[in-house]
Protein backbone atom coordinates (compact mmCIF):
# COMPACT_ATOMS: atom_id res chain seq x y z
CA UNK A 1 0.00 0.00 0.00
CA UNK A 2 2.95 2.91 0.95
CA UNK A 3 4.98 1.64 -2.23
CA UNK A 4 1.67 2.67 -4.68
CA UNK A 5 1.41 5.71 -3.05
CA UNK A 6 5.12 6.85 -3.12
CA UNK A 7 5.69 7.51 -7.10
CA UNK A 8 2.62 9.85 -7.56
CA UNK A 9 3.52 11.67 -3.86
CA UNK A 10 6.62 12.93 -4.62
CA UNK A 11 6.84 13.29 -8.40
CA UNK A 12 3.79 15.97 -7.42
CA UNK A 13 5.57 18.32 -4.90
CA UNK A 14 6.68 20.83 -7.17
CA UNK A 15 8.45 23.18 -4.29
CA UNK A 16 11.27 20.43 -3.65
CA UNK A 17 14.07 20.00 -6.01
CA UNK A 18 14.87 16.47 -5.66
CA UNK A 19 18.77 16.86 -6.44
CA UNK A 20 19.61 17.90 -3.70
CA UNK A 21 17.70 15.31 -1.54
CA UNK A 22 19.32 12.38 -3.63
CA UNK A 23 22.55 14.09 -2.54
CA UNK A 24 22.09 14.16 1.20
CA UNK A 25 20.47 10.55 0.99
CA UNK A 26 24.24 9.37 -0.07
CA UNK A 27 26.08 11.14 2.95
CA UNK A 28 23.35 9.92 5.63
CA UNK A 29 24.52 6.61 7.95
CA UNK A 30 21.83 4.44 8.70
CA UNK A 31 19.65 5.35 12.22
CA UNK A 32 19.30 2.37 14.59
CA UNK A 33 18.01 2.34 17.93
CA UNK A 34 17.22 -0.19 20.77
CA UNK A 35 13.47 -1.08 19.16
CA UNK A 36 11.62 -1.86 22.51
CA UNK A 37 13.03 1.33 24.16
CA UNK A 38 9.86 3.74 23.03
CA UNK A 39 12.03 6.59 24.36
CA UNK A 40 14.67 5.92 21.80
CA UNK A 41 12.06 5.07 18.94
CA UNK A 42 10.56 8.89 19.23
CA UNK A 43 13.72 10.97 20.00
CA UNK A 44 15.19 9.13 16.80
CA UNK A 45 11.64 10.57 14.78
CA UNK A 46 11.65 13.07 16.09
CA UNK A 47 15.09 14.34 15.42
CA UNK A 48 14.23 13.10 11.58
CA UNK A 49 11.28 15.05 11.45
CA UNK A 50 13.78 18.13 12.27
CA UNK A 51 16.30 17.06 9.68
CA UNK A 52 13.82 16.32 6.84
CA UNK A 53 11.71 19.90 7.08
CA UNK A 54 15.13 21.83 7.32
CA UNK A 55 17.20 19.55 4.39
CA UNK A 56 14.33 17.83 2.36
CA UNK A 57 11.60 20.36 2.62
CA UNK A 58 13.68 23.35 2.88
CA UNK A 59 11.63 24.94 5.81
CA UNK A 60 14.12 27.54 7.75
CA UNK A 61 13.95 26.23 11.48
CA UNK A 62 13.08 28.46 14.69
CA UNK A 63 14.73 27.65 17.28
CA UNK A 64 12.72 30.23 19.78
CA UNK A 65 11.20 27.56 22.23
CA UNK A 66 14.58 25.56 22.19
CA UNK A 67 16.71 28.70 23.01
CA UNK A 68 14.26 30.42 25.78
CA UNK A 69 14.30 26.94 27.35
CA UNK A 70 17.99 26.80 27.75
CA UNK A 71 18.71 30.83 28.30
CA UNK A 72 16.64 30.53 31.59
CA UNK A 73 17.68 26.76 32.10
CA UNK A 74 21.83 28.09 31.92
CA UNK A 75 20.63 31.50 34.05
CA UNK A 76 19.17 29.29 36.37
CA UNK A 77 22.33 26.64 36.88
CA UNK A 78 24.31 30.26 36.67
CA UNK A 79 22.64 31.41 40.02
CA UNK A 80 22.97 27.88 41.90
CA UNK A 81 26.54 27.26 41.26
CA UNK A 82 27.12 31.10 41.75
CA UNK A 83 25.28 30.93 45.13
CA UNK A 84 27.16 27.48 46.19
CA UNK A 85 30.55 29.21 45.41
CA UNK A 86 30.15 32.71 47.19
CA UNK A 87 28.58 30.36 50.22
CA UNK A 88 32.18 28.00 50.14
CA UNK A 89 34.41 31.44 49.96
CA UNK A 90 31.80 33.55 52.65
CA UNK A 91 31.46 32.45 56.07
CA UNK A 92 27.94 30.99 56.45
CA UNK A 93 26.18 33.82 58.18
CA UNK A 94 27.60 36.56 56.29
CA UNK A 95 26.59 34.81 53.15
CA UNK A 96 22.81 34.23 53.97
CA UNK A 97 21.48 37.37 52.20
CA UNK A 98 23.41 35.86 48.49
CA UNK A 99 21.83 32.86 49.16
CA UNK A 100 18.40 33.80 49.60
CA UNK A 101 18.56 35.72 46.53
CA UNK A 102 20.31 33.06 44.49
CA UNK A 103 17.57 30.48 45.91
CA UNK A 104 14.85 32.57 45.17
CA UNK A 105 16.31 33.68 41.78
CA UNK A 106 16.88 29.53 40.86
CA UNK A 107 13.55 28.30 41.87
CA UNK A 108 11.63 31.33 39.72
CA UNK A 109 13.66 30.76 37.06
CA UNK A 110 13.26 27.22 37.31
CA UNK A 111 9.51 27.96 37.40
CA UNK A 112 9.60 30.09 34.65
CA UNK A 113 11.14 27.05 32.77
CA UNK A 114 8.43 25.05 33.99
CA UNK A 115 5.51 27.24 33.11
CA UNK A 116 7.36 27.76 29.70
CA UNK A 117 7.42 24.56 28.03
CA UNK A 118 3.75 23.62 29.43
CA UNK A 119 2.31 27.04 28.28
CA UNK A 120 4.16 27.20 24.94
CA UNK A 121 6.48 24.65 24.28
CA UNK A 122 3.86 21.95 24.97
CA UNK A 123 5.04 19.02 22.45
CA UNK A 124 6.21 21.41 19.96
CA UNK A 125 9.59 19.46 18.12
CA UNK A 126 9.90 21.24 15.22
CA UNK A 127 8.70 25.08 13.87
CA UNK A 128 10.16 26.53 10.52
CA UNK A 129 9.13 28.78 8.32
CA UNK A 130 9.32 28.85 4.42
CA UNK A 131 9.12 31.84 1.40
CA UNK A 132 7.27 31.09 -1.26
CA UNK A 133 6.54 34.06 -3.52
CA UNK A 134 6.63 36.59 -0.81
CA UNK A 135 4.12 33.90 0.80
CA UNK A 136 5.37 32.99 4.62
CA UNK A 137 4.17 29.49 5.46
CA UNK A 138 4.92 28.40 8.82
CA UNK A 139 4.96 24.95 10.13
CA UNK A 140 4.31 23.46 13.46
CA UNK A 141 5.09 19.69 14.17
CA UNK A 142 3.91 18.54 17.62
CA UNK A 143 4.32 15.00 18.58
CA UNK A 144 3.68 12.65 21.18
CA UNK A 145 3.41 8.60 22.24
CA UNK A 146 0.95 7.47 24.50
CA UNK A 147 2.44 5.06 27.74
CA UNK A 148 3.35 1.64 26.54
CA UNK A 149 1.93 2.15 23.26
CA UNK A 150 3.96 2.11 19.62
CA UNK A 151 1.34 4.48 18.04
CA UNK A 152 3.12 7.81 17.26
CA UNK A 153 1.00 10.96 16.43
CA UNK A 154 2.25 13.65 14.28
CA UNK A 155 0.32 16.78 14.96
CA UNK A 156 0.86 19.27 11.87
CA UNK A 157 -0.10 23.05 12.03
CA UNK A 158 0.37 24.93 9.03
CA UNK A 159 -0.49 29.03 8.41
CA UNK A 160 -0.01 30.73 5.59
CA UNK A 161 -0.02 34.22 4.43
CA UNK A 162 -0.55 34.53 1.30
CA UNK A 163 -0.47 38.17 -0.26
CA UNK A 164 -3.33 38.52 -2.28
CA UNK A 165 -3.42 41.92 -4.20
CA UNK A 166 -3.54 44.57 -1.36
CA UNK A 167 -4.46 42.22 1.16
CA UNK A 168 -3.22 39.32 3.11
CA UNK A 169 -5.15 36.21 3.43
CA UNK A 170 -4.43 33.99 6.32
CA UNK A 171 -4.52 29.99 5.46
CA UNK A 172 -4.62 27.44 8.50
CA UNK A 173 -4.54 24.07 8.27
CA UNK A 174 -3.99 21.18 11.02
CA UNK A 175 -3.74 17.56 9.75
CA UNK A 176 -3.04 14.56 12.79
CA UNK A 177 -1.13 11.35 11.27
CA UNK A 178 -0.73 8.37 13.52
CA UNK A 179 1.00 5.28 12.96
CA UNK A 180 2.88 2.06 14.60
CA UNK A 181 6.95 2.61 14.66
CA UNK A 182 6.66 -0.86 13.54
CA UNK A 183 6.20 0.66 10.15
CA UNK A 184 9.12 2.47 9.79
CA UNK A 185 11.63 0.00 11.89
CA UNK A 186 12.79 -3.37 11.46
CA UNK A 187 13.37 -6.32 14.41
CA UNK A 188 16.84 -4.84 14.61
CA UNK A 189 15.90 -1.41 15.23
CA UNK A 190 17.07 -0.07 11.69
CA UNK A 191 14.93 3.14 10.78
CA UNK A 192 13.16 2.62 7.09
CA UNK A 193 14.10 6.54 6.29
CA UNK A 194 12.49 5.97 2.98
CA UNK A 195 8.89 5.05 4.17
CA UNK A 196 9.27 7.37 6.95
CA UNK A 197 9.87 10.24 4.55
CA UNK A 198 7.20 9.07 2.33
CA UNK A 199 4.30 9.71 5.26
CA UNK A 200 6.45 12.31 6.21
CA UNK A 201 5.95 14.34 2.31
CA UNK A 202 2.14 12.72 2.75
CA UNK A 203 0.99 14.84 5.44
CA UNK A 204 3.54 18.04 4.60
CA UNK A 205 0.77 17.35 1.43
CA UNK A 206 -2.42 17.04 2.83
CA UNK A 207 -1.42 20.08 5.17
CA UNK A 208 -0.60 22.16 2.25
CA UNK A 209 -2.84 21.04 -0.13
CA UNK A 210 -5.96 20.23 1.97
CA UNK A 211 -6.41 17.07 0.61
CA UNK A 212 -4.69 13.30 0.13
CA UNK A 213 -2.35 13.56 -2.81
CA UNK A 214 -3.73 10.05 -4.03
CA UNK A 215 -7.05 11.68 -4.26
CA UNK A 216 -6.43 14.45 -6.84
CA UNK B 1 35.26 1.24 26.19
CA UNK B 2 32.85 4.72 25.68
CA UNK B 3 33.00 4.57 22.00
CA UNK B 4 28.99 4.49 21.62
CA UNK B 5 28.69 7.22 23.94
CA UNK B 6 31.33 9.27 22.24
CA UNK B 7 29.00 8.50 19.01
CA UNK B 8 26.02 9.60 20.78
CA UNK B 9 27.69 13.41 21.78
CA UNK B 10 29.18 13.81 18.28
CA UNK B 11 25.56 13.06 16.43
CA UNK B 12 23.85 15.94 18.65
CA UNK B 13 23.65 19.49 17.31
CA UNK B 14 24.64 22.66 19.18
CA UNK B 15 21.80 23.35 21.30
CA UNK B 16 21.13 19.20 21.93
CA UNK B 17 24.51 19.16 23.69
CA UNK B 18 23.53 22.27 25.59
CA UNK B 19 20.59 20.33 26.60
CA UNK B 20 22.35 17.33 27.85
CA UNK B 21 25.03 19.45 29.50
CA UNK B 22 22.17 21.60 30.91
CA UNK B 23 20.20 17.96 32.80
CA UNK B 24 23.36 17.45 34.14
CA UNK B 25 23.77 20.66 35.67
CA UNK B 26 20.44 20.73 36.63
CA UNK B 27 20.79 17.96 38.84
CA UNK B 28 24.32 19.49 40.57
CA UNK B 29 22.41 23.05 41.04
CA UNK B 30 19.06 21.42 42.08
CA UNK B 31 20.67 19.24 45.00
CA UNK B 32 22.67 22.49 46.27
CA UNK B 33 19.76 24.90 46.35
CA UNK B 34 17.71 22.13 48.37
CA UNK B 35 20.89 22.01 50.56
CA UNK B 36 21.37 25.82 50.95
CA UNK B 37 17.76 26.03 51.56
CA UNK B 38 17.67 23.82 53.99
CA UNK B 39 20.79 25.74 55.60
CA UNK B 40 18.79 28.74 55.52
CA UNK B 41 15.69 27.04 56.78
CA UNK B 42 17.19 25.10 59.77
CA UNK B 43 19.70 28.04 59.89
CA UNK B 44 22.65 25.98 60.71
CA UNK B 45 25.63 25.90 58.37
CA UNK B 46 25.53 22.07 57.33
CA UNK B 47 22.11 20.88 58.72
CA UNK B 48 22.72 16.96 58.16
CA UNK B 49 25.62 14.98 59.46
CA UNK B 50 26.92 12.10 59.68
CA UNK B 51 28.16 10.45 62.78
CA UNK B 52 31.85 9.66 62.94
CA UNK B 53 32.74 8.20 66.45
CA UNK B 54 31.02 6.03 68.96
CA UNK B 55 31.42 8.66 71.81
CA UNK B 56 26.93 9.31 71.87
CA UNK B 57 26.57 5.01 72.54
CA UNK B 58 24.37 3.78 72.37
CA UNK B 59 22.30 7.03 71.36
CA UNK B 60 23.92 7.57 68.09
CA UNK B 61 26.08 5.08 66.04
CA UNK B 62 28.95 5.67 63.90
CA UNK B 63 26.93 6.14 60.23
CA UNK B 64 23.73 7.33 61.46
CA UNK B 65 22.12 10.51 60.28
CA UNK B 66 21.46 13.73 62.39
CA UNK B 67 19.39 16.33 61.06
CA UNK B 68 20.70 19.58 62.79
CA UNK B 69 18.33 22.97 63.65
CA UNK B 70 19.01 26.25 65.12
CA UNK B 71 16.15 27.94 66.09
CA UNK B 72 17.16 31.70 67.98
CA UNK B 73 16.54 30.42 71.58
CA UNK B 74 19.58 29.60 73.54
CA UNK B 75 21.33 26.82 74.37
CA UNK B 76 20.17 24.49 77.31
CA UNK B 77 21.67 21.78 79.56
CA UNK B 78 20.40 18.16 77.71
CA UNK B 79 20.64 19.75 74.15
CA UNK B 80 23.00 17.57 72.19
CA UNK B 81 25.09 19.74 69.97
CA UNK B 82 27.13 19.92 67.28
CA UNK B 83 30.22 22.20 67.54
CA UNK B 84 33.25 22.88 65.84
CA UNK B 85 36.50 23.40 67.85
CA UNK B 86 38.38 26.38 66.42
CA UNK B 87 41.34 25.37 64.22
CA UNK B 88 40.23 21.44 64.08
CA UNK B 89 38.45 20.37 60.67
CA UNK B 90 35.80 17.73 62.16
CA UNK B 91 32.77 18.56 64.56
CA UNK B 92 32.01 16.85 67.11
CA UNK B 93 28.27 16.15 68.60
CA UNK B 94 27.83 15.77 72.43
CA UNK B 95 25.55 16.47 75.14
CA UNK B 96 25.73 19.87 77.14
CA UNK B 97 26.05 18.59 80.54
CA UNK B 98 26.90 22.22 82.10
CA UNK B 99 26.03 26.10 81.24
CA UNK B 100 26.67 29.10 82.48
CA UNK B 101 24.56 32.56 81.18
CA UNK B 102 26.39 35.91 81.34
CA UNK B 103 24.23 38.29 83.08
CA UNK B 104 25.83 41.24 81.75
CA UNK B 105 26.87 39.80 77.94
CA UNK B 106 24.81 37.36 77.94
CA UNK B 107 27.56 35.12 76.45
CA UNK B 108 26.58 31.37 77.43
CA UNK B 109 29.52 29.10 79.15
CA UNK B 110 28.89 25.65 77.81
CA UNK B 111 30.46 22.31 79.06
CA UNK B 112 29.54 19.49 76.98
CA UNK B 113 30.08 15.24 77.05
CA UNK B 114 29.66 12.19 75.47
CA UNK B 115 27.03 10.02 76.70
CA UNK B 116 29.56 7.13 76.20
CA UNK B 117 32.47 9.03 77.43
CA UNK B 118 33.41 9.21 81.42
CA UNK B 119 35.04 12.63 81.03
CA UNK B 120 33.77 15.67 80.10
CA UNK B 121 35.36 17.33 76.91
CA UNK B 122 37.69 19.65 78.43
CA UNK B 123 40.57 17.32 77.16
CA UNK B 124 39.01 17.47 73.32
CA UNK B 125 38.76 21.22 73.43
CA UNK B 126 41.76 23.41 73.07
CA UNK B 127 44.81 23.79 75.75
CA UNK B 128 43.55 25.80 78.30
CA UNK B 129 39.86 25.91 76.75
CA UNK B 130 37.39 25.49 79.72
CA UNK B 131 34.67 26.15 78.06
CA UNK B 132 32.87 26.34 74.45
CA UNK B 133 30.45 29.31 73.34
CA UNK B 134 27.25 29.73 71.48
CA UNK B 135 29.77 30.59 67.82
CA UNK B 136 31.03 27.21 68.39
CA UNK B 137 27.79 25.55 67.74
CA UNK B 138 27.14 24.69 64.51
CA UNK B 139 23.50 23.15 65.20
CA UNK B 140 21.25 21.07 67.57
CA UNK B 141 20.10 17.86 67.33
CA UNK B 142 16.68 18.02 66.14
CA UNK B 143 15.91 14.99 63.87
CA UNK B 144 17.56 10.92 63.54
CA UNK B 145 17.80 8.58 60.80
CA UNK B 146 20.00 5.39 61.43
CA UNK B 147 22.59 3.76 59.00
CA UNK B 148 22.20 5.33 55.94
CA UNK B 149 25.16 7.99 56.72
CA UNK B 150 27.49 4.86 56.30
CA UNK B 151 27.17 5.81 52.67
CA UNK B 152 28.90 8.93 53.36
CA UNK B 153 31.23 7.37 55.49
CA UNK B 154 32.60 4.84 52.96
CA UNK B 155 32.89 7.30 50.10
CA UNK B 156 35.15 9.71 52.35
CA UNK B 157 37.62 6.10 53.40
CA UNK B 158 37.74 5.74 49.33
CA UNK B 159 37.67 8.60 47.50
CA UNK B 160 38.19 7.01 44.18
CA UNK B 161 34.41 5.27 45.03
CA UNK B 162 32.99 8.44 45.13
CA UNK B 163 34.73 9.94 41.76
CA UNK B 164 33.65 6.53 39.99
CA UNK B 165 29.95 6.95 40.76
CA UNK B 166 30.29 10.66 40.25
CA UNK B 167 31.79 9.83 37.01
CA UNK B 168 29.29 7.08 36.27
CA UNK B 169 26.38 9.23 36.81
CA UNK B 170 27.48 12.24 34.91
CA UNK B 171 28.28 10.48 31.84
CA UNK B 172 25.00 8.30 31.95
CA UNK B 173 23.05 11.86 32.60
CA UNK B 174 24.92 13.59 29.66
CA UNK B 175 24.09 10.50 26.84
CA UNK B 176 20.63 9.37 28.08
CA UNK B 177 17.59 11.52 27.02
CA UNK B 178 14.86 11.71 29.34
CA UNK C 1 10.82 -1.57 30.84
CA UNK C 2 13.08 -2.76 27.88
CA UNK C 3 16.06 -4.68 29.66
CA UNK C 4 16.74 -6.09 33.46
CA UNK C 5 18.72 -3.44 34.59
CA UNK C 6 15.72 -0.64 33.81
CA UNK C 7 13.32 -2.82 35.77
CA UNK C 8 15.64 -3.59 38.50
CA UNK C 9 16.05 0.26 39.02
CA UNK C 10 12.23 0.89 38.77
CA UNK C 11 11.78 -1.61 41.82
CA UNK C 12 14.86 -0.23 44.03
CA UNK C 13 13.10 3.23 43.52
CA UNK C 14 9.90 2.38 44.29
CA UNK C 15 11.14 0.10 47.41
CA UNK C 16 13.05 3.76 48.01
CA UNK C 17 9.94 5.71 47.82
CA UNK C 18 8.05 3.73 49.95
CA UNK C 19 10.51 3.38 52.71
CA UNK C 20 11.31 6.77 53.08
CA UNK C 21 7.23 7.20 53.51
CA UNK C 22 7.33 4.87 55.83
CA UNK C 23 9.63 6.29 57.95
CA UNK C 24 8.28 9.76 57.48
CA UNK C 25 5.05 9.01 58.37
CA UNK C 26 6.76 7.11 61.57
CA UNK C 27 8.26 10.61 61.96
CA UNK C 28 5.44 12.34 62.39
CA UNK C 29 2.63 10.43 63.51
CA UNK C 30 5.50 9.55 66.70
CA UNK C 31 5.06 13.21 67.08
CA UNK C 32 1.36 13.10 68.30
CA UNK C 33 1.46 10.21 70.97
CA UNK C 34 0.60 12.07 74.05
CA UNK C 35 2.92 10.59 77.19
CA UNK C 36 2.21 11.54 80.64
CA UNK C 37 6.02 12.04 82.75
CA UNK C 38 6.23 12.67 86.26
CA UNK C 39 9.35 12.61 88.47
CA UNK C 40 10.50 14.32 91.72
CA UNK C 41 13.48 15.18 92.99
CA UNK C 42 13.85 15.28 97.36
CA UNK C 43 16.92 16.41 98.15
CA UNK C 44 17.92 14.93 101.57
CA UNK C 45 21.60 16.45 102.24
CA UNK C 46 23.61 19.17 100.73
CA UNK C 47 26.99 20.21 102.13
CA UNK C 48 29.60 22.15 100.66
CA UNK C 49 33.62 21.70 100.84
CA UNK C 50 36.36 23.60 100.09
CA UNK C 51 39.01 22.32 97.66
CA UNK C 52 41.86 23.75 95.86
CA UNK C 53 41.19 23.69 92.40
CA UNK C 54 42.80 25.30 89.88
CA UNK C 55 45.10 27.10 92.04
CA UNK C 56 41.75 28.78 93.55
CA UNK C 57 40.05 28.07 96.98
CA UNK C 58 36.98 26.58 95.31
CA UNK C 59 33.57 25.37 96.46
CA UNK C 60 32.38 22.17 95.95
CA UNK C 61 29.04 20.98 96.51
CA UNK C 62 28.01 17.30 97.85
CA UNK C 63 24.18 16.83 97.31
CA UNK C 64 22.39 13.76 98.16
CA UNK C 65 18.83 12.66 96.89
CA UNK C 66 15.93 10.93 96.39
CA UNK C 67 14.20 10.03 93.17
CA UNK C 68 11.08 9.18 92.33
CA UNK C 69 10.06 8.97 88.53
CA UNK C 70 7.56 7.05 86.32
CA UNK C 71 8.51 7.50 82.29
CA UNK C 72 6.98 4.49 81.17
CA UNK C 73 4.76 6.55 79.43
CA UNK C 74 7.22 7.96 77.49
CA UNK C 75 8.33 4.25 76.16
CA UNK C 76 5.98 3.91 72.29
CA UNK C 77 6.69 2.16 69.43
CA UNK C 78 9.36 4.42 68.26
CA UNK C 79 11.12 5.04 71.16
CA UNK C 80 14.69 3.54 71.70
CA UNK C 81 15.81 5.32 74.60
CA UNK C 82 15.83 7.53 77.15
CA UNK C 83 18.81 9.91 78.24
CA UNK C 84 17.48 10.89 82.10
CA UNK C 85 19.14 13.23 84.33
CA UNK C 86 18.78 15.78 87.51
CA UNK C 87 19.74 18.94 86.50
CA UNK C 88 20.31 21.58 89.38
CA UNK C 89 19.40 25.25 88.14
CA UNK C 90 20.43 28.46 89.88
CA UNK C 91 20.75 32.07 89.76
CA UNK C 92 23.87 34.12 90.96
CA UNK C 93 24.98 37.72 90.81
CA UNK C 94 27.11 37.63 87.69
CA UNK C 95 25.46 34.89 85.88
CA UNK C 96 21.67 34.78 85.42
CA UNK C 97 20.80 30.91 84.46
CA UNK C 98 23.48 28.57 85.60
CA UNK C 99 22.40 24.43 84.88
CA UNK C 100 24.57 21.84 85.86
CA UNK C 101 23.97 17.76 85.38
CA UNK C 102 23.97 15.68 88.60
CA UNK C 103 23.23 12.31 87.92
CA UNK C 104 22.13 10.54 84.72
CA UNK C 105 21.20 8.09 83.27
CA UNK C 106 20.16 6.09 80.43
CA UNK C 107 16.94 3.78 79.70
CA UNK C 108 16.65 1.72 76.94
CA UNK C 109 13.30 -0.72 77.82
CA UNK C 110 9.94 0.38 79.18
CA UNK C 111 10.46 -1.90 82.53
CA UNK C 112 13.49 0.47 83.52
CA UNK C 113 11.53 3.43 83.14
CA UNK C 114 9.99 3.54 86.49
CA UNK C 115 13.20 4.99 88.66
CA UNK C 116 13.30 5.17 92.19
CA UNK C 117 16.51 5.58 93.91
CA UNK C 118 17.71 6.89 97.11
CA UNK C 119 20.67 8.78 98.32
CA UNK C 120 21.82 9.64 94.64
CA UNK C 121 25.10 11.30 95.07
CA UNK C 122 26.35 13.32 92.48
CA UNK C 123 29.64 11.18 92.49
CA UNK C 124 29.76 11.45 88.30
CA UNK C 125 29.68 15.08 87.96
CA UNK C 126 31.42 17.88 89.80
CA UNK C 127 29.16 20.85 91.15
CA UNK C 128 30.90 23.54 90.96
CA UNK C 129 30.04 27.37 90.04
CA UNK C 130 32.17 28.96 86.74
CA UNK C 131 33.24 31.25 89.67
CA UNK C 132 35.04 29.91 92.95
CA UNK C 133 31.95 30.16 94.85
CA UNK C 134 28.29 29.86 94.95
CA UNK C 135 27.74 32.41 97.68
CA UNK C 136 24.46 32.81 98.60
CA UNK C 137 22.09 31.18 96.06
CA UNK C 138 18.96 28.82 95.84
CA UNK C 139 18.90 26.06 93.35
CA UNK C 140 16.29 24.38 91.73
CA UNK C 141 16.30 20.65 90.82
CA UNK C 142 14.18 18.51 88.16
CA UNK C 143 14.69 15.30 86.27
CA UNK C 144 15.38 16.17 82.81
CA UNK C 145 14.33 13.60 79.65
CA UNK C 146 15.50 13.21 76.25
CA UNK C 147 13.95 10.56 73.96
CA UNK C 148 15.64 9.07 71.51
CA UNK C 149 13.96 7.87 68.74
CA UNK C 150 14.36 4.96 66.47
CA UNK C 151 13.64 7.29 63.31
CA UNK C 152 12.46 10.87 63.76
CA UNK C 153 12.50 13.67 65.77
CA UNK C 154 14.33 14.12 69.43
CA UNK C 155 11.58 14.87 72.05
CA UNK C 156 12.73 16.54 75.17
CA UNK C 157 11.00 17.62 78.46
CA UNK C 158 11.89 18.50 82.31
CA UNK C 159 9.67 17.53 84.94
CA UNK C 160 9.46 20.86 87.65
CA UNK C 161 9.96 20.94 90.75
CA UNK C 162 9.31 23.61 93.84
CA UNK C 163 12.11 22.56 96.29
CA UNK C 164 14.48 25.11 96.60
CA UNK C 165 16.97 24.67 98.96
CA UNK C 166 19.93 27.58 100.33
CA UNK C 167 23.34 26.65 99.94
CA UNK C 168 24.86 25.86 103.12
CA UNK C 169 28.41 27.59 104.38
CA UNK C 170 31.40 25.57 103.24
CA UNK C 171 31.90 22.64 106.00
CA UNK C 172 35.41 22.34 106.37
CA UNK C 173 35.80 26.93 106.51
Amino acid sequence: MEEIEETPLISSTEERPPKTEKKLDEKEEPIIVNNSNLVDLKNACDDYIQKFFVNKAEFRQNNTHTDVKLVLGYLACGFALFGGYYGHITPFNEAKEMTIICIIAYFVLNTLLVLYSYIFEKEIIFVGDCMENDNKYTITIQTNTKRYSDIYNIVYEYVGKEKQDSSIKIRNSKYTFSKSFGNWFDVNGVMDIEKFETDLFEGLEIIKTGNKPHEQ
Amino acid sequence: MFEEEIRFLRKMNKRQLAQQILNFLMIISSALMVWKGLALYTNSESPIVVVLSGSMEPAFYRGDLLFLGMPDEPVRVGDICVFKIPGRDVPIVHRVIKLHDEKETGKQYILTKGDNNQVDDRGLYNPGQLWIHREHIVGKVRGFLPYIGIITILMNDYPQLKYVLIGFLGLYMLVNRE
Amino acid sequence: MYNLAQRANAIFAFAMTVQFGLLLSIAISSLYLTSNPIGKVDVRELNIWLYNYDNKETEFAFIEMNLDADLTSLFNWNTKQLFVAVIAEYETKSHDLNQVVLWDSIIQSKEDAHIKEVKVRNEKYDFVDITPKFGEVEAKYSIYWDLMPYVGFLVSGKTESNQTISFPAPDNN
